[in-house]
């Protein structure tokens, strides 16, 4: 209790970015506006109470709290220094989704392991520590990263066997974005251009084998380019979800009044939440809540700026990296369920229903208002090695 | 930090930062896009899978007899349909369902290897339904149905008519007042979500459709099919119809036709000639059965005593080169024997010096060749020729019946005017005052000759040598007379009749039998049909007594 006491008084409260802070509660309460209407139909066909997925959410936003405040207490250094081990930590947890009775199958996709009555996705874990780990690792190689082509190539092949077991799930969007994510702060952090593009190219070229090999992925590309010209097989999905757009106008039709969540649109609370928004509180709400989304990440560019500027190297990366994945995360979701990408089932963060995905994107709050929190805090410098303190 | 670095650092991340600031261009411009270009397209996309109209059906209005015996009925069903995706029946569940749908073993679990949605039964009672509802089978869904029922079957098939699949009348009763019985079908306009729960939209109820009440009396129209069916099969006939009705209010209480259908079970009927009303609808050379009405006509042209004598010896009469018999030698004969004994040869004999335009105007006073209006459902007027047609072979034949032509009913409106003093009344099936409108009554022949005819049918049935003698009923008198005519000369098929009334004053019923298709000389009216006419009439008397 003393220590709590404590805790509390040791922090300086002028200290805490509330721009960030209000941005990441704005969309928390948005989303489960959303989700309570979303998820009504849903809900209620899977467990015959309309709330219980919406009363579920609360719950993971409860313990996302819980978890933000945590690692907002948890000095950087630690994330530092257990990097590796926390590496090694996701890899296993990846690995289990494979152990028959832990991992468990949803529709012919290993995303899960359930130990008790506790479910966990581990690659949702895996964004949080491909992060911490990458960043880290930028700090401490900076120079070989910068200078020798091993330098790069050690961490991106480190990341191609994380995303190859995500691909095994199989999880093309997870994969590509966390793999999109660590070249983007190894990129931030100096990498050669050409070794890059060369790593860059490289993994397009796999991902579009992966697409051209898969029947159903390739069904999926050529769908999206007409989805009008089978609505009602492989465009199913999008042109509902164009309709549910479509229907919203300008200021939507209404919190609750949504039509294509009543069965009509798959995975309304999930990955095509965003056209549920759009025809509820109609493009400029919707449009609102991008701004919300891409305003976070903005933010974190802005204080992983300030970070650099007092030589916070690890705050940099990793708020970059935090910016990079909900930026991606946003523009893949928000693009998918315009029909300017192929459909590929990814949260939007905040506001899609999951619960490991809540938690993560949680804890990447608070590792972002720890940075914030470490940049103020620290003495003003201008020498390149007092990076940490 | 060296400056090259820094200036590294920054341009990297403005490259990012306008990579970002592209996509939510990228995103917006899109959203835009959507809703000013495509909205409409959108909309009407939405529309087409969303909205929803569709009729409420309405109950149609029964059919029932006079005394609230019901005739035909809607009856709500149920069909019962399995959604393959959500149907997760043990099989033991799957065994109890098809033991109450009486399905063989097996039947679904073929059916559930298709996908989507599969009907599994239809026509299921509102019982049935219960039962299987207290499984809580997830995927079991029901669907409403309106089903036509005519618990009386083949016995009043065709007054009371049929309906078609969707409930439209197509014949009897059912075709002539689908109008108000068909009620009004209520709607629905709305949207509708997937799986076609209703959402939102506006109802109109629909309205019930009106009961329709015949004058039919069920009991006697039972008792009429089931002896009608009896004397077919027993004389070995084609075809017969019996109408019964109250002669005073010119109500039909049973109209009955062998062969008959089950309105509810048609699917298998390849003769389609069962479907005929042939009461209304057959139409045939009378016999006999006319000369009562031709004797009336004689005896008011005055050109003859009541009193006069007519020699029919030797039996047989030649007019115009063909020649009428008799069934034997009866000799000298009054009015009244050539009516009770059947003489063709008095007949002819009669009819010969009588106008023709006298005595066709008597015919069609009687409703021969006129179409009987009150009766609404199909009918035909029969055959009467213009008089300026009739040669003198043409005259004498008409007064014993051939030559003109006229259905079961119409021998029965025709002689209700025996049986009501002189006075024609059109029949009525239907109780509704307003329906009857037109009801027609007129003062056909004065109630003197009315009585006379009537003295001479008693003497027909009554008088121990009369033709219609095995039309007599204990316990009271009855008044009628035969008739027997080649059908087919050829084959010689006779069609055999009997029209009659009891008791002879006040009558309170008459019924007409009629048999087609007899084969063999033996058959007539007074053998086959006058038997038919008293059973089923007293049967008929004693259910009437009985009921009040």
């Amino acid at each position: 209790m003393s220590n709590a006491k404590n805790l509390l008084n040791s922090i300086d409260f002028s200290k805490v970015d509330y721009i960030f802070l209000s941005l990441f509660l704005s969309l928390s309460i948005c989303g489960l506006l959303i989700l309570a209407s979303a998820s009504v139909q849903f809900s209620d066909s899977i467990t015959g109470s309309p709330f219980s997925m919406l009363l579920k959410q609360f719950f993971h936003l409860i313990v996302g709290f819980f978890l933000l405040i945590v690692i907002s207490f948890t000095s950087l250094t630690i994330w530092e220094k257990l990097d590796r081990w926390l590496l090694f930590f996701g890899i296993f947890l990846l690995l289990l989704v494979f152990v028959p009775g832990i991992g468990v199958e949803v529709n012919g996709a290993n995303r899960w392991i359930r130990l008790g009555g506790f479910g966990l996705q581990p690659s949702e874990v895996m964004k949080f520590i491909s992060i911490v780990y990458i960043s880290a690792y930028s700090v401490r190689r900076i120079t070989d990263l910068q200078t020798h082509w091993f330098g790069f190539f050690k961490p991106a092949f480190l990341i191609i066997m994380v995303a190859s077991l995500i691909l095994l799930q199989p999880d093309l969007g997870t994969s590509a974005v966390i793999f999109l994510t660590v070249l983007g702060i190894l990129f931030i952090a100096g990498v050669h251009l050409k070794q890059f593009l060369l790593v860059l190219s490289l993994a397009l070229l796999g991902v579009s084998a992966l697409i051209i090999f898969v029947p159903w992925r390739w069904e999926r590309i050529i769908s999206f380019t007409d989805p009008w010209s089978d609505p009602f097989g492989t465009g199913y999905q999008l042109t509902l979800s164009l309709m549910s757009i479509g229907r919203g106008d300008w200021f939507g039709v209404g919190l609750g009044e949504g039509l294509m969540k009543m069965g009509y649109l798959p995975d309304a609370h999930t990955d095509f939440i965003y056209s549920v928004l759009v025809e509820e509180i109609g493009l400029l709400g919707g449009i609102t809540v991008i701004s919300l989304l891409f305003g976070l990440a903005f933010r974190c560019f802005y204080i992983a700026k300030r970070a650099l500027i007092k030589n916070q190297y690890f705050g940099f990366f990793a708020a970059y990296g935090v910016a990079i994945l909900i930026g991606l995360h946003t523009f893949i979701n928000v693009g998918v369920a315009t029909g300017l990408l192929p459909t590929k089932g990814l949260t939007l963060p905040f506001i899609s229903y999951g619960g490991t995905n809540l938690l993560v994107m949680c804890s990447l709050i608070g590792l972002v208002l720890r940075i914030d929190y470490e940049t103020k805090a620290a003495m003003p410098v201008a020498s390149f090695s007092r990076r940490a303190s | 930090m060296p400056p090259s670095r820094v200036a590294l650092f920054s341009g990297r991340m403005l490259f990012i930062r306008l990579l970002f600031i592209g996509a939510f261009l990228l995103l917006a411009g899109r959203l835009l896009f959507l809703q000013i270009y495509q909205d409409n397209f959108l909309d009407e996309q939405v529309l087409s899978r969303s909205h929803s109209e569709y009729a409420l059906l309405a109950s149609r209005g029964k059919i029932l007899d006079r005394n609230n015996n019901i005739l035909a009925l809607d009856v709500r069903s149920f069909s019962v349909g399995v959604d393959i995706k959500k149907f997760k029946g043990e099989p033991a569940d799957i065994e109890s369902l098809e033991k109450i749908l009486d399905l063989k073993k097996g039947t679904i679990d073929k059916l559930i290897r298709n996908i989507g949605y599969k009907e599994i039964k239809r026509h299921v009672s509102g019982a049935a339904r219960k039962k299987i509802e207290n499984f809580n089978l997830e995927g079991i869904f029901f669907r409403e149905n309106l089903r036509r029922s005519y618990p009386q079957k083949e016995v009043s098939s065709h007054v009371v008519g049929i309906t078609d699949i969707d409930r439209i009348g197509i014949q009897g009763s059912e075709l002539v007042f689908n109008n108000s019985l068909k009620g009004k079908k209520g709607r629905f306009i709305g949207i509708k979500s997937s799986g076609n729960k209703k959402i939102e939209g506006d109802r109109v109820e629909p309205q019930d459709g009106k009961d329709l009440f015949l004058t039919i009396d069920i009991r006697l129209q039972s008792i009429a099919f089931e002896e009608l069916k009896n004397a077919i099969d027993q004389a070995g006939a084609e075809s017969g119809s019996v109408v019964i009705i109250n002669p005073q209010s010119a109500e039909i209480l049973a109209l009955s036709n062998y062969p008959s259908f089950d309105p509810s079970n048609r699917r298998d009927i390849k003769d389609h000639s069962v479907f005929r009303n042939r009461a209304t609808i057959d139409v045939f050379e009378p016999g006999s059965v006319i000369k009562p009405i031709a004797m009336s006509a004689i005896i008011d042209s005055k050109k003859i005593n009541l009193e006069d004598n007519i020699n029919t010896s030797p039996g047989w009469v030649k007019v115009s080169g063909y020649k009428t018999s008799d069934f034997k030698d009866y000799g000298v004969l009054s009015l009244s024997e050539i009516i009770a004994l059947s003489s063709n040869v008095g007949m002819v004999k009669l009819c010969a010096d009588q106008d023709i335009v006298h005595l066709t105007k008597y015919f069609k006073s009687f409703g021969i060749g006129r179409y009987p209006v009150n009766l609404l459902i199909p009918a035909r007027e029969g055959f009467l020729a213009h008089p300026s047609e009739f040669t003198l072979r043409d005259k004498v034949s008409s007064c014993y019946g051939y030559g003109l032509s006229m259905s079961a009913i119409q021998i029965a409106q025709a002689y209700s005017v025996f049986a009501n003093e002189g006075i024609f009344k059109e029949l009525t099936l239907f109780l509704d005052d307003s329906i009857s409108s037109n009801s027609f009554e007129e003062r056909v022949i004065s109630i003197e000759t009315a009585s006379i005819v009537r003295d001479m049918l008693i003497k027909t049935v009554n008088m121990p040598s009369g033709t219609a003698r095995n039309a007599k009923i204990k316990g009271t008198i009855v008044a009628g007379k035969t008739g027997t005519a080649i059908e087919n000369s050829k084959d010689l098929s006779y069609t055999v009749t009997f029209a009659g009334f009891v008791p002879a004053i006040d009558p309170e019923l008459l019924a007409v039998v009629v048999l087609h298709g007899l084969e063999g000389e033996d058959h007539s009216g007074g053998r086959v049909a006058a038997p038919v006419f008293s059973k089923i009439v007293s049967q008929s008397l004693h259910v009437l007594q009985a009921g009040n």
